[in-house]
């Protein structure tokens, strides 16, 4: 993604050009959606979020610094939106069946399960692990990336990465080993 | 036994953040060692499980929720604020040209209606309506007598001008409805008329411009605005008004009450 095009856009917006906020909109909406899903397993607080991100997003764009990753800068917003949210609800939720692949209705019942089981492992994790991993493998970030977004070193990305492979290697131990003797 | 470092070794093997050299010096050490292989098979298991879990589509419209959420956001703004606020928000978000443009336009108010309004008539926060008389106190709002009203065509943007006059000060107040961007433009005779304010009721305009004869924006969709001017002298000449896009032009002329000779 081009951050010299999404500077440019919001400097659009600055300027009164509501419309420019549109491409940015469509630009990122799926995966911070998607990001939010995982964070929080439900699709109507993952909708939520990712619509009051965009529009904090518009209102706080007077304080986006066009040197850094537009992408960056409205992850954090939203990644706070999901934090606060996680944490008003402290309690889990039962798992949202639009989670698992609502784009494929052949999807065969085990893969289903098997995405349940992923997600609510992934929920069982604290936020800090929950979020390296989404990153890694749903946004596919490299090392340094995450670093960047998250502003700590590429050290504790490292590190926060292995720990939380571990804990959801043990809490889908059985599946492992399932799928380690296929 | 696995240590710390080949922990790392390991993971980042997965996830292809291994430099070649180690990589190769990798592949080695798996060959011999059945622990690591083991550990990189678990590794290499659980990206795979990971990997199945599918990206979800985001809700269908939910750029368009988004802009209608800002749009009632900022349209709720202008309607609570202060009219400091609303005049701000109609010369752009940019914080120094809105801090700079809201300042001018509120000393140049401020000056114009201690002339001709006295002291007693500071405006409260809760009297304002949106767009007519917002920068005007409630008793001189009710004093606005309509001067003239044009309604027009332009291709497929219809709308409707009026001239509103309280005193020394005129509003303009131009309602645009449209699927095509018209560009619009106030013109006056700077001897006689000076700009004090602009306001829009959303932000269906983009750039907006002023300089002492005109006012000038392009407008998409539908919205309304006002201009409000202050006389300079008692004779005055009719404001102009110009619509242009891509399927016609179209000129009127505004009458502001005491028309010159």
């Amino acid at each position: 993604m081009d951050n010299g095009d999404d500077a440019e856009l919001a400097s659009r917006c600055l300027r009164g050009d509501q419309q420019a906020f549109e491409p940015l909109v469509t630009r990122y909406e799926k995966v911070l959606f998607n990001v939010a899903l995982r964070m929080v397993g439900n699709h109507e607080d993952a909708r939520d979020i990712a619509q009051t991100t965009f529009a904090k997003a518009y209102e706080k764009l007077d304080t986006y610094d066009s040197r850094y990753r537009f992408f960056s800068w409205i992850y954090r917003i939203m990644m706070n939106e999901a934090l606060n949210l996680i944490g008003r609800r402290r309690s889990h939720q039962p798992l949202d069946p639009r989670l698992v692949s609502p784009d494929d209705p052949h999807e065969s019942a085990e893969a289903r399960e098997l995405s349940e089981r992923i997600q609510g492992a992934l929920l069982e994790l604290p936020p800090d692990y929950r979020e390296v991993l989404i990153l890694r493998h749903f946004a596919e970030l490299s090392y340094g990336e995450m670093s960047a977004l998250l502003a700590v070193p590429e050290k504790t990305v490292k590190s926060r990465l292995y720990t939380a492979r571990q804990r959801l290697g043990e809490a889908l131990e059985v599946l492992l080993e399932r799928g380690g003797s296929r | 036994m696995i240590g710390r470092g080949d922990e790392e070794l390991l993971n980042r093997e997965i996830d292809g953040e291994n430099m070649p050299e180690e990589s190769a010096a990798l592949r080695e050490r798996l060959a011999r060692d059945p622990e690591m292989q083991a550990r990189h098979g678990r590794l290499r298991e659980l990206a795979r499980m990971l990997a199945t879990v599918k990206a979800v589509e985001p809700p269908p419209r939910l750029a368009e929720e988004v802009l209608r959420m800002i749009n009632r956001s900022q349209r709720e703004r202008l309607q609570r604020g202060s009219w400091l606020d609303a005049l701000g928000a109609a010369f752009g978000r940019t914080p120094v040209l809105r801090y700079a443009y809201t300042f001018a336009s509120g000393l140049a108010v401020g000056v114009v209606l201690l002339a001709f309004l006295g002291p007693t008539s500071t405006p409260t926060g809760s009297d304002r309506s949106l767009l007519s008389g917002t920068v005007l106190p409630e008793s001189r709002r009710d004093q606005l007598q309509l001067i003239d009203r044009k309604d027009f065509i332009v291709g497929r943007t219809r709308g409707s001008a009026t001239t509103k006059r309280s005193g020394g000060l005129i509003v303009t107040e131009i309602e645009l409805s449209g699927a095509a961007p018209v560009d619009v433009a106030l013109e006056f005779d700077h001897n006689l008329f000076t700009l004090l304010a602009f306001e829009r009721s959303g932000w269906t305009a983009n750039g907006i411009s002023a300089s002492a004869t005109d006012l000038r924006f392009r407008h998409l969709g539908a919205g309304r605005y006002a201009a409000v001017l202050g006389v300079k002298e008692g004779r005055l000449p009719p404001l102009r008004l110009v619509l242009e896009g891509g399927e016609g032009r179209l000129e009127r002329t505004l009458a502001t009450g005491r028309e010159g000779p």
